[in-house]
């Protein structure tokens, strides 16, 4: 099977086989290109214009070297686990199959994603209007595998890994998905948990791009630290080996910065806002009236939609308050904020802000889930699920074995009011 | 109550009335309370090999401990298994919810049950409901499926451990 190599600012070299180069240059998959990685994070790091097609093609790479160092030290652990002796099925098989299903699983992790990434998360429709949940890009990435790579995957006939796409949708969170089990099953982890390949790439790659080394941390070292361990119920489940217990802590201060420096930086959060607001601008004026994403069901009207169509409208709607802003760069301005956690004092001067602007434009940010604020932020760094494996063998949390982190874990609690600047204003009444 | 509230109520609740269960008995508590008993908790849970999981569920379980309504304690089961044991702060006093009756049908259910069974029991309701919705299965391909997730149960323990649950109507009440 002819292999081909893509240069890449984390990895060096990525490598893909020509099942994988027809799903890249698939158009769904090239739309990639074309939805960047953070957004207006550019607003404030010059850097930061990589997209969500070089971090699909990481991901492949990095859960490439968790899965094969997993299956090289653990492969005994896991045949037993899967009773393989007994079934007769091809272990060496089954692993080659598993290999690929993850591959194929981080490569369209992300497929679904919306134009300004997460930005644009809060314009997609209602799943459920009594439960007021949204439908999330998970959803559109399965919908989209299922609409336009089910042929790809299944057609992989040089291997005759009889892949289905069943197996590939239920490592990403497909609702209901029959037939689940096996050994890539059994490594879900690798693409869906705390210590996922999807969260190791990112945080390398932003950091590279931005220029900052705050995301950085001992990739290998984390690599080779990932191991399998007995759980509470006896299944085996993922884990830092102790031996890497300072790349887990090194890892969660590498999230604990990027998320004070970057993701949560005061501009950028504020650019998330007028990105939101600028959504809802345009997207009536190129065919969606109610200002929010098609629904999965409409796959590829919402296929339509990247950064570069929604930044022509934007272009060509300047005169909007928002798409003005966003143009211009003349976002709000942070006028205050709380202490994290608020004082007293906090609350009723933020309380007294709500009611004295409540008939002017104004922003409040909220962060933490006690002001029914951003849920993210509490978990962007917070260590849950991430297991240390001891040398007799216990598993533990790594927040039980590490004072470092147990001090950084504390949810982030905060308000920031922003006002738009007195320039704006002006150029609103003129 | 809102969503945060009623969820740490729940964690504190499910605590003092299965004194001692362990992470996974209370993230499986909450599976059944949202999909068996309808509470609404809005829990986003996803199948894995340990079965139904959402980690806001230990987020909820973290809250519940920083405002100490709870203590967890590490405990060895033995056999190289290790967990962590959830207690209700005995001087904390809440009003019985509304869900109070159906965390009495849990715990009467599943009070004895191990990790491994309550994980067992999660994968055989969350599978259930899902072929449900499709007119096209049999229970035979069901309790072949939980295998395949949960390979360290025989088809046998499935079986029998599927048909309790039909017979306590876990799993009618499920879909």
């Amino acid at each position: 099977m002819a292999k081909k190599q893509i240069r890449d600012i984390i990895y060096g070299f990525i490598e893909l086989d020509e099942q994988e180069l027809e799903i890249i240059n698939h158009p769904v998959f090239q739309r990639l290109r074309r939805i960047r990685q953070l957004a207006f994070t550019d607003m404030l790091y010059p850097g930061a214009c990589h997209t969500r097609f070089e971090h699909s093609l990481g991901v492949m790479q990095m859960a490439t070297y968790m899965y094969d160092h997993i299956v090289d030290k653990h492969g005994k652990a896991l045949e037993d686990f899967l009773h393989i002796n007994n079934t007769g099925v091809d272990f060496a098989l089954e692993k080659e199959k598993a290999r690929k299903i993850i591959r194929l699983a981080a490569l369209l992790h992300d497929v679904g994603h919306a134009p300004f990434s997460h930005s644009g998360e809060e314009l997609m429709p209602y799943h459920d209007e009594s439960k007021n949940t949204r439908y999330k890009h998970e959803d559109y990435s399965i919908k989209a595998i299922e609409e336009y790579f089910s042929d790809i995957i299944k057609s992989d006939t040089t291997t005759n890994l009889k892949i289905s796409v069943d197996d590939v949708t239920s490592l990403l969170g497909k609702k209901g998905v029959r037939g689940a089990g096996g050994l890539h099953f059994s490594l879900k982890e690798i693409i869906s948990s705390q210590l996922d390949a999807d969260r190791a790439d990112y945080l390398l790659r932003d950091s590279a791009h931005i220029g900052v080394d705050y995301g950085k941390y001992d990739m290998w070292r984390l690599i080779n630290s990932v191991t399998l361990a007995k759980g509470e119920g006896g299944t085996l489940v993922f884990a830092i080996a102790y031996k890497g217990l300072q790349v887990a802590e090194s890892l969660i201060i590498a999230r604990y910065h990027m998320f004070h420096q970057v993701y949560y930086h005061k501009v950028r959060r504020i650019y998330d806002y007028h990105a939101g607001e600028a959504l809802k601008e345009v997207l009536p004026l190129i065919g969606h009236k109610d200002a929010t994403f098609p629904p999965p069901t409409q796959i590829a009207d919402y296929m339509e939609l990247d950064d570069w169509t929604v930044l022509g409208a934007i272009n060509s709607n300047s005169d909007a308050k928002h798409c003005g802003i966003l143009q211009n760069r003349l976002h709000y301005k942070l006028e205050d904020e709380t202490n994290d956690p608020p004082t007293h004092d906090d609350i009723k001067r933020f309380t007294r802000y709500e009611d004295n602007y409540k008939d002017k434009e104004h922003h409040i940010y909220r962060i933490g889930e006690i002001y029914k604020g951003d849920k993210k932020a509490s978990l962007w760094y917070k260590p849950y699920g991430i297991h240390i494996l001891e040398g007799n063998g216990a598993l533990v949390e790594l927040e039980s074995k590490s004072a470092l982190v147990q001090s950084l874990i504390r949810e982030p609690q905060k308000l920031a009011l922003y006002l738009p600047r007195p320039e704006e204003e002006n150029r609103g009444q003129g | 109550m809102d969503k945060v509230e009623l969820r740490e109520s729940m964690v504190f609740e499910i605590a003092s009335k299965m004194g001692g269960i362990g992470k996974t008995g209370m993230m499986k508590a909450m599976y059944f309370l949202q999909q068996v008993y309808k509470v609404s908790l809005d829990y986003d849970f996803n199948i894995y090999n340990y079965g139904p999981f959402d980690e806001d569920v230990l987020v909820a379980v973290d809250c519940a401990k920083k405002k100490e309504l709870i203590d967890i304690q590490l405990k060895d089961y033995g056999d190289g298994i290790s967990g962590y044991e959830i207690i209700a702060k005995e001087d904390m006093q809440f009003p019985a919810s509304a869900y109070s009756g159906f965390i009495d049908e849990i715990s009467r259910i599943f009070s004895d049950y191990t990790a491994k069974k309550w994980e067992l029991a999660s994968t055989i309701v969350y599978l259930y409901v899902a072929y449900h919705e499709n007119p096209d299965w049999d229970i035979n391909e069901l309790d072949e499926n939980v295998m395949r997730i949960k390979p360290h149960f025989t088809i046998s323990e499935i079986e029998k451990e599927r048909k309790h649950l039909e017979s306590l109507e876990v799993l009618s009440k499920a879909i």
